[in-house]
């Protein structure tokens, strides 16, 4: 019996690899082998994408949680049309497939392009990219900062391309909706968490019985945003919003019963500025996801070669408010602060190898527990990657 | 001993020095001014366009290449690590896709008389006398 993920790859491949005209197809794939250990510490969850990888002292050297291969394939129809599709498997996921991307384009112009399928939100800096770890020089994107859960839509795009002088500029709007069923990131953040501010973790019924809580569903009817970001020399200024309504969280309880809650509309912004000489790399980004949280990172770096150094800081304060409109105390906000040394090294075309230090300092954990009871989770975590391209 | 070092010596700096011009060019219809800016727009995937709109379609020569390597590092301020990190996000996230790769200076110069919304990048000894020079690296 093959699954029905399955049959999504295989028709999908299919499809790519029988195009009337073999000149018009093209396959290229990315992917990534992570090897993580906690060093020390309670604990340490790599919130995205999609709550991948949580390592504990128990997990020893873990190498599947965030490893993933990804596979494009692209056929163009004309000069402007083209069908876009990728695939990815993740080791979290156990190896199967899904397509995260699927989409027809279509440019309007030289300066204008459509899209309409799925696509990822650009909303981040690096957010559409969070998957091509080869295009950054993190092993991951920061985690206190790159913590939205819906990092893809179904629904329509438009991208504008132009200059004006020194200056060129891309702009993308976009409109859609989402339902991920089941959310794995608000799934593994409510049933490993404790995270009571939407859902409780479990449900207890008259008689005293309780069932936990086993699934997560995120749906939202309308999301649109404009993302858009302004290049000048070595800069990149990168400025969007994005506001969402109709979001509704569905939990599943172990009996069957469901809950909901209901978010009217909720806004996230983001302001990033990066520098990028071939020598010497800066990058700041800032966002906010109002009733949500608030959240940054810095990075400075240097090219070496074909080495890069990375050092960057990070930080997430919680400012959570519920559905009902209640806004969590300061001190029952979850509050996180991350240093993180990075290191890559190009050895070859395509490939790179990365290590990355990360110290964690947690209050208010979203997922570890507080095993010593000290009301912080201070973890220090080490990983290595090799990332390609091809 | 001593004149094939030497030999080999000059033989290694004159392909250095062959290597260390770059000549970026455009159709002898393309009448579009273009500086080290514009080009660098149009390399990376910034602007589809020239400046009077009409498309601007970027060629580039095989990433192990001498010349492209110059031409990567000269014009676009990047080494060809560098540059394959930047066009892997654009790709895989349908924002761009990167310049087609041809092979060598005789089929840049070709295809650039062939079509006037090329444009292409060629080693200063290549004969350019049939194409527009624009910009030299």
């Amino acid at each position: 019996m093959i699954s029905t993920n399955k049959k999504v790859l295989i028709v999908s491949l299919v499809i790519l690899s029988t195009s009337v005209n073999a000149a018009d197809t093209s396959v290229s794939g990315f992917g990534s082998i992570v090897g993580t250990s906690l060093i020390s510490g309670e604990g340490y969850w790599v919130e995205h994408p999609s709550g991948a990888g949580y390592y504990t002292e128990d997990s020893g050297f873990e190498i599947e949680e965030e490893s993933l291969l990804g596979l494009q394939g692209r056929v163009k129809f004309s000069d402007k049309t083209s069908i876009t599709a990728q695939v990815i498997m993740r080791g979290q996921d156990d190896w199967q497939p899904t397509i995260d991307q699927l989409y027809i384009s279509h440019d309007l112009s030289n300066t204008w392009n459509a899209k309409l399928g799925k696509m990822r939100n650009p909303v981040y800096l690096f957010s559409d990219a969070m998957d091509i770890h080869y295009s950054f020089g993190w092993l991951r994107t920061p985690g206190t900062s790159y913590s939205l859960s819906a990092i893809d839509f179904d629904g329509v795009s438009a991208m504008y391309k132009d200059v004006w002088g020194a200056i060129s500029n891309r702009t993308i709007f976009y409109y859609g909706k989402v339902d991920k069923n089941p959310d794995p990131f608000l799934t593994e953040l409510f049933i490993n968490g404790g995270f009571n501010t939407a859902f409780t973790t479990g449900e207890v019924d008259s008689e005293g019985n309780f069932f936990p809580l086993v699934e997560a569903r995120n749906t939202i009817s309308d999301l649109f945003g404009v993302s858009t970001e302004f290049y000048l020399g070595d800069w990149t200024a990168h400025f969007a919003f994005m506001e969402d309504s109709g979001d509704e969280g569905i939990a599943t309880y172990s009996n069957g019963s469901t809950f909901v809650e209901k978010f009217t509309w909720r806004d996230f912004y983001d302001v990033a500025l990066s520098y990028d000489d071939g020598e010497w790399i800066a990058i700041a980004e800032w966002n906010q996801f109002k009733g949500v949280y608030k959240s940054y990172y810095v990075t400075l770096g240097k090219y070496i070669d074909d080495w890069q150094v990375l050092l960057t800081y990070g930080n997430f304060q919680g400012e959570v408010i519920t559905g009902s409109g209640f806004t969590l105390p300061d001190e029952d906000q979850v509050k996180l602060d991350t240093v993180t040394a990075s290191l890559r090294y190009d050895f070859t075309a395509g490939m790179a190898f990365k290590a990355e230090l990360i110290l964690f300092s947690n209050e208010n954990s979203l997922i570890v527990p507080d095993t010593d009871g000290d009301g912080e989770i201070d973890s220090s975590v080490f990983s290595i990657a090799f990332d390609f391209v091809f | 001993m001593k004149t094939v070092l030497i030999t080999g010596s000059i033989a290694l700096f004159y392909s250095i020095v062959a290597v260390a011009d770059v000549v970026v060019i455009v159709n002898p219809n393309n009448n579009n001014t273009l500086n080290k800016t514009s080009i660098s727009q149009i390399f990376l995937g910034k602007t589809n366009a020239f400046s009077d709109g009409s498309q601007a379609i970027p060629i580039n020569q095989k990433e192990d290449t001498p010349l492209s390597k110059e031409f990567t590092r000269k014009a676009l301020k990047k080494s060809t690590n560098q540059l394959r990190a930047y066009w892997s996000k654009l790709m895989f996230t349908g924002k761009g896709t990167p310049p087609k790769v041809v092979q060598g200076d005789s089929e840049v110069i070709k295809l650039v008389l062939d079509n006037p919304n090329l444009i292409g990048y060629v080693s200063k000894s290549a004969d350019t006398s049939n194409v527009k020079v624009v910009e030299k690296f």
